[in-house]
């Protein structure tokens, strides 16, 4: 089921089935809830020890709120979330905060995640102080040390955040990430917020940390030549569901899902040459609070058919491949890519 | 809509006509110049892109164009034409009748560039009312066709619904759709896709461009992200610190990128397909507008840098036929 | 929408019959009661009369017992009688009640009228001379105690110029109504002298808030001329939150404002309240109190309507505002 099963080593962390729905309340006494938010309809996916996922897709996808519940900030509704073995959703008060040593977030935005209070040294040494790490001189010197690591001067260790700019914010929060040595760090859009010539440095050193360290990373973003750059193995969320999971080559080379080849197709190239007209995508990222039956991309698939509109297609694997697995009842076939044939044309069939 | 709205000027010259353009903020450390002289035009019916990062001078040699540019920042140098028209030379109070009319700008981020408590069609229509002498009917069907041409669904039903009630790309949609109603032969957009989803972008991209063979209006298509620049310009022109550094039609800069600048962007950013093992990145950070070196803004930056470069500003110089950069250390070619 | 309403107005039922139970143990738990009063006043009545009186009024019974016996009656419609009056309550009510609501009516009437405009004129011109003069007789009319001001106007107006009349609310012998305005002008110059400070300068911070936002610029971009911006565009999104300001202080119209009508001997709700608690009239008191609870919690309610009928995006259905 996943690439850490190949290797014949246990998933670091294993997602499973994991349902949240938001409810959309009303107002007063009387007044009754008015709907649901469908955020996540049965996700699941696993990452081995040292592996860097990349979960993509656009507003709306439930990529957020799966890291969040991941990291415990959200209760999912149902499903678990295996974190070496263990269940993260039964683990209460000091079982929970060691597990939560190993696992680790990194947010997206670089001017509030940090406590503009607290000088950058206490920012980067808390995590030391919550889990009782070290003396205090032990965690100075670790916090310099961190700062270094993270390309920041060690002598700014005083500084406020608002005397750092959006990249080196990043890099804070980064230091403030590993400075508990963590075996997994969840990346929510790290680079979404920084500047064009800063995303380049805080992804080299994202990649450094990767392979320096060993780390797993959950890394979260709508930008796939990120994810090309970045990882080994890529899912593709829509609308509360994955809809294609598989290694990064295999998905960016024969993508099988509509909606994977959509996204591949949108991305702008650079020196690429002006867009052909027609081939973008014709529809609205629909609203997780009415999703569409059965399949959630039907409405916009050139190729829906009316299983599409009715059941759910299920992950399975494809065709050879186990390790890519596509939700869809017509997946592509080899060569979609190259044809060029955009998943819709024409007008949008809401 | 009136046909008349397709630019009729052929033979009239530019579009736009910017020349020396000098926009400052008087700040408490000193005057800064957010735009440091600068000199572009752009030919009816065809797109220049404008590429750089934040605080280039991009958004605000816009606003100029239209007298918007927000206090207490001013045009201090410079002269902005349209066609013939010279916008800097006009009174205050005769700028309205130009904007929306004869150029009209798209912003990035279509939630708030809306007014939350007009319904979309009523916005739509005031712009269309603003030029336009009719009766409130009049605008109504005027908006309607608008909705129409922009490709959104149910425009009747959509005419009535608040910004809130529309999704991004839709209201992107509403936002073209007023830019448009009484034809302009320039269409300013600032980051318009920067916020949306890259589905929603490349529909974006796509009506643009539908929009522009239907219409025939000139496009200035400001973005920070090279790729979507490369997608809808046929010129692209690059800011770094208030200065073109780079202008030339898009096959030649993104195929020979003469600026180190720009060189520098075009690697720094992953693509797909050139998985590298390491980034490229650019030195140091975008510069303090205040405290510019004196010679050329990047000089601090750039692997090529040496004296003259920092001593002495490079001028804006055609290197090849129609490809201008502003280096010492740029190739020049024969023709 | 309906549904809300409905659900607001059984809560504030809700809220008005624990405030009578709070109000009234409250009132209860003060030193003294009219017996005490009575027996200052006639110091003929022996403790055995005191303590007959007190089982005649029932004041010798529990707190809670009493409470029921109020509500009891008062769900019938018979608030008791006013000690201090000497007739029920709700008869006297009416009288001060029309009193209040002449001075505070014009008082906020004229209030908003000057302010909106001024506001916005001082947020349209910020840091220029007429915005720091506006400026600071706003801050000059909030910060100036009410009652110096009422003394000085008094000083001013009905002493030394004697144009107009420093205190009550008619001549003697009764009054048309020239006369009735002629008693109205110094206690509303007095109060609106602090509602226009204070009204202007939040009128001044919503304007210069919405002026900053992106849709304005988009409506200068369409080509609007400046004023068209401001009334148009501007107008609506700034009086949003200076609505609900507006429709809060309502709340206070009928419970009216004390020092003012102390200074002026004016007869109103304000006056009311004060001399009835001081006066241990626990029935005047009590339902007078009441009453501006009752007040205050509609004007609550009324405020979250007029916001939700001005701002298309607030819905009380929780449903109607999602985008598709």
């Amino acid at each position: 089921m996943s690439a850490a099963d190949s290797q014949g080593a246990a998933p670091l962390l294993e997602v499973r089935d994991l349902v949240k729905h938001f409810a959309i309340g009303g107002q007063g006494l009387f007044a009754r809830s008015s709907g649901r938010v469908h955020a996540l309809n049965g996700v699941s996916f696993a990452i081995g020890p040292g592996e860097t996922l990349a979960l993509v897709g656009e507003s709306g996808c439930g990529k957020t709120t799966t890291a969040r519940v991941i990291a415990r900030l959200y209760r999912p509704d149902s499903g678990s979330v295996l974190f070496k073995g263990t269940d993260l959703a039964m683990l209460k008060g000091r079982k929970l905060k060691s597990a939560r040593r190993a696992l680790q977030m990194v947010f997206q935005d670089p001017y509030g995640s940090l406590n503009p209070r607290l000088p950058v040294s206490a920012i980067i040494g808390e995590p030391l102080v919550i889990h009782r790490l070290g003396t205090a001189t032990e965690r100075h010197h670790r916090v310099e040390t961190m700062m270094v690591q993270v390309g920041l001067n060690p002598r700014d260790a005083d500084h406020y955040p608002h005397q750092f700019s959006g990249g080196q914010r990043q890099r804070i929060a980064i230091a403030r990430a590993l400075v508990l040595e963590p075996e997994l760090i969840i990346a929510d859009e790290p680079l979404s917020a920084l500047d064009v010539s800063i995303q380049s440095q805080i992804l080299n050193l994202l990649k450094d940390i990767q392979e320096d360290r060993g780390l797993a990373f959950l890394f979260i973003t709508h930008d796939l030549a990120v994810v090309d750059y970045f990882a080994d193995r890529v899912a593709v969320m829509y609308l509360g569901h994955i809809v294609e999971i598989a290694p990064r080559a295999a998905l960016f080379s024969t993508p099988r899902h509509p909606y994977s080849l959509a996204l591949i197709d949108a991305i702008p190239v650079p020196g690429g040459g002006k867009r052909r007209l027609g081939t973008a995508t014709a529809g609205d990222v629909p609203n997780p609070a009415s999703p569409p039956s059965g399949c959630p991309f039907h409405p916009r698939c050139a190729k829906a058919t009316e299983v599409c509109r009715e059941t759910m297609p299920a992950l399975a694997g494809v065709p050879n491949q186990a390790e890519h697995q596509v939700a869809c009842h017509h997946p592509l076939e080899d060569g979609a890519l190259e044809g060029g044939a955009g998943p819709a044309t024409g007008a949008p069939r809401q | 809509m009136s046909s008349a709205s397709q630019a009729p000027h052929g033979d009239l010259g530019p579009v736009l006509t910017v020349r020396d353009l000098e926009v400052t903020f008087p700040t408490a450390r000193g005057p800064l110049r957010a735009v440091g002289g600068i000199s572009y035009s752009i030919d009816p019916g065809r797109t220049l892109g404008v590429v750089g990062e934040s605080g280039c001078g991009k958004s605000v040699s816009a606003l100029a164009v239209l007298g918007l540019v927000p206090p207490p920042g001013q045009v201090t140098g410079g002269t902005i034409a349209l066609g013939t028209l010279e916008v800097t030379a006009m009174d205050e109070d005769a700028l309205p009748a130009i904007r929306g009319e004869r150029v009209s700008m798209i912003f990035q981020e279509p939630m708030t560039a809306l007014n939350p408590v007009l319904s979309v069609g009523q916005q739509i229509a005031e712009a269309w009312a603003l030029h336009r002498a009719g009766t409130a009917a009049d605008a109504r069907e005027a908006a309607l066709t608008m909705l129409e041409r922009v490709r959104i669904p149910n425009p009747v039903e959509r005419y009535a619904n608040y910004p809130h009630q529309m999704s991004g790309g839709m209201r992107q949609r509403a936002m073209i759709a007023m830019a448009l109603a009484c034809g302009p032969e320039l269409l300013i957009a600032d980051e318009p896709t920067t916020a949306l989803d890259v589905t929603i972008q490349a529909q974006i991209i796509e009506l643009m461009m539908e929009m522009q063979a239907e219409f025939g209006m000139a496009i200035q298509f400001i973005s920070h992200n090279l790729g979507v620049v490369s997608e809808i310009a046929d010129d692209v022109m690059v800011m770094y610190a208030g200065h073109i550094v780079e202008m030339a039609s898009t096959e030649q800069i993104f195929s020979n990128p003469r600026h180190p600048y720009t060189r520098a962007l075009m690697e720094t950013v992953p693509r797909l397909g050139a998985r590298a093992t390491r980034l490229p990145t650019i030195a140091g950070t975008v510069p303090d507008l205040l405290d510019l070196p004196p010679g050329c803004p990047f000089s601090d930056r750039c692997p090529l840098a040496d004296e003259g470069c920092r001593q002495a500003a490079p001028p804006l110089e055609v290197k090849a036929g129609g490809h201008l950069a502003a280096c010492f250390k740029a190739q020049e070619d024969g023709p | 929408m309906t549904r809300y309403v409905m659900g607001r107005l059984v809560e504030s039922v809700i809220v008005l019959v624990i405030m009578s139970f709070v109000i009234y143990a409250l009132i209860g738990l003060m030193p003294g009661d009219p017996i005490d009063l009575m027996i200052k006043s006639d110091p003929r009545l022996t403790p055995a009369d005191a303590a007959r009186l007190r089982a005649v009024y029932g004041l010798d019974k529990p707190l809670a017992e009493r409470y029921l016996h109020w509500a009891m009656a008062a769900l019938s419609g018979d608030f008791g009688h006013s000690r201090l009056y000497v007739q029920p309550v709700l008869d006297v009510m009416p009288g001060f009640l029309l009193n209040t609501f002449n001075l505070m009516g014009l008082t906020f009437v004229i209030s908003i009228v000057i302010a909106v405009p001024v506001g916005v004129y001082a947020a349209l011109r910020q840091h220029s001379a007429g915005d720091y003069a506006i400026n600071l007789a706003c801050f000059a009319g909030i910060s100036v105690p009410i009652f110096w001001l009422a003394l000085m106007l008094i000083i001013v107006f009905a002493v030394l110029i004697p144009v107009l009349p420093a205190s009550g609310v008619s001549s003697v012998g009764g009054g048309g109504f020239l006369d009735r305005a002629r008693h109205l002008v110094l206690p509303v110059v007095t109060l609106t002298i602090f509602s226009i400070g204070s009204y202007t300068r939040f009128m001044r911070a919503s304007t210069i808030e919405v002026m900053r936002q992106d849709y304005i610029r988009t409506a200068f971009a369409k080509g609007a001329s400046r004023n068209r911006v401001v009334v148009r565009h501007a107008l609506r999104n700034a009086l949003l939150p200076v609505v609900t300001i507006i429709a809060l202080s309502f709340g206070t119209l009928f419970s009216g404002a004390l020092i003012t009508e102390t200074m002026f001997a004016y007869p109103g709700m304000g006056k009311l309240i004060y001399d009835s608690i001081m006066g241990n009239d626990f029935n005047m008191a009590l339902v007078a109190l009441l009453f501006a609870t009752l007040v205050t919690l509609l004007a609550n309610l009324a405020a979250d309507i007029a916001y939700a009928w001005l701002d298309p995006r607030i819905s009380y259905s929780g449903g109607g505002g999602t985008p598709r």
